[in-house]
């Protein structure tokens, strides 16, 4: 009994971290990208979800539902990145995290306008009942599917920067825009495909944890932008195998809390875990010591 | 360019001031026989608001340290004197340990997001999380808060209301401002929010400034939260929440940040906007307000204040200090640190440094006697900077022990190695670019290590009070972080590079007024320096560097005739 409840707390904490981890993954893109805490991603994420839930009420089909909060997540990012962020002057970061937080009220405001602040039930394309052929396991086939998609974002990323030409002069325009422009490289183009990408990701990631976990509202990301944030800050920043292993961490470490001693304690969990990585390793478990500036 | 005579510094409470004080106490006690009653509550809202933003401001505006959820200390506040009052508790206890609470939550909280490699955005996400967290907590925590339904806080009445809370603001908002924002706290608020890297080697520990700010601010918001419970009635998890958070960033951003009036103004015409238009235009007014709050951290950064102060002119060197007072008598008869006898200048012993694999510093012992001008020379990725940046405590060792003046300080931070009587000037020079010359001298003489005497031509720089420092010419800058540094009255300074850029007749003069420096103040000088004939000039003795070793010491003629030092530089011939 005992096991069980273990296996089964550690599963929904494996499936519930490989959202996160998308999620901080986005963060990731954009900071490598930009150099950027992007604040507004929650909102961002929310607001696909609401079209991927206009789309699917309206068609009665999940998987184009999915495609438009992809889309609709992507185009959320180029106009943000393009409207906003591109004229925030990089000089003070502290003019970024305001910038963005003044998208997320908006974002919010638009979405409020439009659905008002109560919750929307949203369907899943596959059960939540654990798999009988897994027996012993408890994982869903909603949990596969997450899993499933998890993967393919990750994969998609490594073929992207590592086997690709636009994801090379992605990598060179977050390493140096400067630089890249002068090889030939349209920097500003590269740094809004990376918000674009970052969106889109993001915004998957909110359509497979708002159904079972959150419930669709206005507000539904803030607390998942916080768990991001924190998968990110304990991967480091700048690695995307942080954020996927410190995802997974961090999920499981999050269903254990809330299994065993509370679901009100997670969020605490999570700011203690926050503060502590900060204390003790502040550049992230999986960084490189960086510490040359001048 | 004008030079003004140099002024007396300001008055803290000068006479536009008492006029300001005397104004909105009138206002305060004139309000109830004015306004009917609903405005009168309304006002008072404003007012209790009012105190939140100017809280959040005391850390935002002035110390440049953002907190998302700040609503986490206001609700913190109302939920004591709320819960107090549930529970027949005098209501005074409840807003005290609120207070206590409060202090020692964000003491917490800004010791690990303020440390010296978080970034910004920590500190925001962490106060995310905090007011995410608090609102949640209210929401479950059944038996002590009552739920999404909140705790009703009985009214004394519409007038009493206004007066209780008119007169707790108005003398909060003025010792505040008496005792700090116009002494030591405000001149390095502003120092470290303008330039922390100068300020922390001009002996002010950045983070200690801003981790006050914070709590400071966290403070004033919990005692606002706790005069606006009996006002606001109803206390419920959303006084905690992200909603409440954001709002008020809006409030500081839309009145102007780092100006009282503008706090003021921008809580009170957004929440008196809300009661009028919010029945007007609905939904609609979050929008409003989310699209003016991005168009005014675009084009307006100071908000509604700084668009018509801008119109007022007001002196240059007004408008850049905000209302701080940067000059001080506070100049030291005394050193603040004696050296003991016989100690060292600078002694470096065995000591590495390395960037990951690359080893950049490759065990160097150099020691720098009280008194001496040494020049460390060598090829470009020699370790010179490296070598500067570990003695100021920029960068820490990889290995090895550093003393400055006879202590060890192998593991101090900069500001600490400072207060030895450390002084550093940098390749680009780092200053106040957004005070005037003659602030950033005040400023440097107000947290002086000892009082000096500065020769004329560095003096200069104190009575440039009409044109901002980073309008100056390179050259000038330069100058000014010399004279900076050299105000500040340091036992030893670090050079890098400080002729780079000037014509060879002004690198001879400034070699010439280094070595007068040395002469007039004993002070020790270690200079990285490319060019031959000011090292010829400046030079009691010459230290190589290559490859992160010491190649050779001697003086100017010893090491030219050396022949490593040849190879050094020419490569094997």
């Amino acid at each position: 009994m005992e096991l069980e409840r273990f296996i089964f707390l550690t599963v929904d904490g494996l499936a519930r971290g490989a959202v996160y981890a998308a999620f901080a993954l986005s963060l990731v893109l954009i900071w490598r990208a930009a150099r950027i805490v992007n604040f507004s991603q929650g909102a961002i994420a929310m607001a696909a979800t609401y079209i991927a839930f206009v789309v699917t009420s309206m068609t009665g089909n999940y998987w184009l539902g999915l495609v438009a909060a992809l889309l609709g997540g992507a185009a959320i990012g180029l106009i943000v990145e393009r409207g906003v962020m591109r004229f925030v002057s990089p000089v003070n970061p502290l003019n970024s995290v305001i910038a963005a937080l003044g998208v997320l009220l908006v974002i919010q405001a638009v979405v409020g306008m439009l659905f008002g602040n109560g919750y929307y039930p949203m369907a899943v394309p596959f059960s939540q009942e654990p798999l009988p052929w897994l027996a012993g396991l408890s994982i869903s086939a909603y949990d596969l599917f997450v899993f499933v998609c998890v993967a393919f974002v990750v994969l998609g990323l490594a073929v992207l920067f590592g086997k690709t030409n636009v994801g090379l002069r992605m990598r060179a325009a977050a390493f140096s825009p400067e630089l890249a422009r002068l090889l030939g490289v349209r920097s500003t183009r590269m740094i809004t495909l990376g918000w674009m990408l970052a969106s889109a990701i993001s915004g998957l990631a909110a359509l497979l944890v708002i159904p079972t976990e959150l419930g669709l509202n206005p507000h539904a990301t803030d607390l998942v932008f916080v768990y991001a944030f924190t998968i990110a800050v304990v991967g480091g920043l700048d690695s995307a195998p942080g954020a996927v292993i410190g995802g997974l961490v961090v999920g499981v470490l999050l269903s254990w809390v809330s299994g065993y001693l509370g679901a009100t304690l997670s969020p605490v969990a999570v700011l203690v875990l926050l503060l502590a990585v900060l204390l003790i390793k502040p550049g992230g478990i999986f960084s490189v010591t960086k510490e040359r500036t001048a | 360019m004008r030079v003004t005579s140099p002024s007396r510094p300001e008055p803290r409470v000068a006479t536009r001031h008492w006029v300001a004080l005397s104004a909105a106490a009138v206002a305060i006690a004139a309000a109830p026989f004015v306004l009917p009653s609903y405005p009168l509550a309304l006002l008072t809202l404003a007012l209790a608001y009012g105190l939140f933003a100017f809280g959040l401001d005391l850390s935002w505006g002035r110390a440049g340290v953002v907190s998302i959820g700040h609503a986490a200390f206001f609700g913190l506040g109302a939920y004591g004197v709320a819960i107090a009052g549930q529970n027949g508790v005098p209501q005074l206890l409840g807003a005290v340990a609120a207070l206590v609470l409060s202090a020692v939550v964000a003491l917490i909280v800004g010791r690990i997001g303020l440390g010296p490699r978080a970034l910004a955005s920590t500190m925001a996400v962490i106060t995310l999380a905090l007011t995410l967290l608090a609102e949640q907590g209210a929401r479950s925590w059944l038996s002590l808060t009552n739920g999404s339904n909140g705790i009703y806080v009985p009214s004394p009445g519409v007038v009493t209301n206004f007066y209780v809370t008119g007169i707790l603001v108005f003398l909060i908002v003025a010792v505040i401002w008496v005792v700090l924002l116009r002494g030591r706290f405000g001149r390095r608020a502003v120092a470290v929010r303008f330039n922390e890297h100068r300020t922390e080697h001009l002996g002010v520990s950045p983070m200690r400034t801003k981790v006050t700010a914070f709590v400071l601010s966290a403070l004033v918001a919990t005692a606002a939260g706790a005069i606006a419970a009996p006002v606001m009635g109803l206390v419920s998890p959303a006084t905690l929440g992200i909603v409440m958070s954001t709002q008020v960033l809006v409030w500081v951003a839309v009145g102007g940040k780092g100006t009282i009036f503008g706090v003021f103004l921008g809580a009170g015409v957004v929440t008196i906007g809300q009661q009028y238009l919010g029945d007007a235009i609905g939904a609609w007014y979050l929008l409003v307000l989310g699209v003016v709050f991005i168009l005014v951290v675009k084009f307006a950064p100071s908000g509604l204040v700084g668009i018509a102060s801008g119109l007022l002119r007001r002196s240059v060197s007004r408008a850049a200090s905000q209302g701080a007072v940067i000059a001080s008598n506070g100049a030291p008869d005394a050193p603040k640190h004696i050296p003991a006898e016989g100690a060292a200048a600078v002694r470096v012993s065995q000591v590495q440094k390395s960037f990951g694999p690359v080893p950049i510093i490759n065990g160097v012992d150099l020691t720098i006697q009280r008194g001496e001008v040494v020049c460390l020379i060598g090829p470009n990725g020699a370790g010179k900077t490296t070598l500067l940046n570990l003695i100021a405590g920029d960068l820490a060792p990889t290995s090895g022990r550093i003393e400055v003046l006879g202590e060890d300080v192998t593991n101090w931070a900069p500001h600490r190695r400072a207060h030895l009587g450390l002084g550093r000037l940098f390749q680009v020079p780092s200053l106040y670019p957004d005070l005037t010359p003659a602030q950033n001298m005040a400023f440097a003489r107000a947290e002086a290590f000892r009082a000096v005497e500065l020769p004329a031509e560095l003096d200069r720089f104190s009575a440039m009070d009409d044109l901002l420092a980073s309008d100056l010419s390179l050259a000038d800058q330069r100058s000014l972080e010399l004279a900076m540094a050299i105000a500040w009255g340091p036992e030893v300074v670090l050079l890098d590079e400080p002729a780079a850029g000037l014509s060879h007749e002004d690198s001879l003069r400034l070699a010439s007024l280094m070595r007068s420096l040395n002469g007039q103040l004993g002070c020790t000088l270690l200079v990285v320096e490319h060019d031959m004939d000011i090292v010829r000039e400046l030079a009691d003795r010459v230290v190589v560097l290559a490859n992160g070793r010491v190649l050779t010491v001697g003086t100017m003629d010893e090491v030219v005739s050396h022949d490593d030092v040849r190879t050094a530089y020419l490569g094997a011939v």
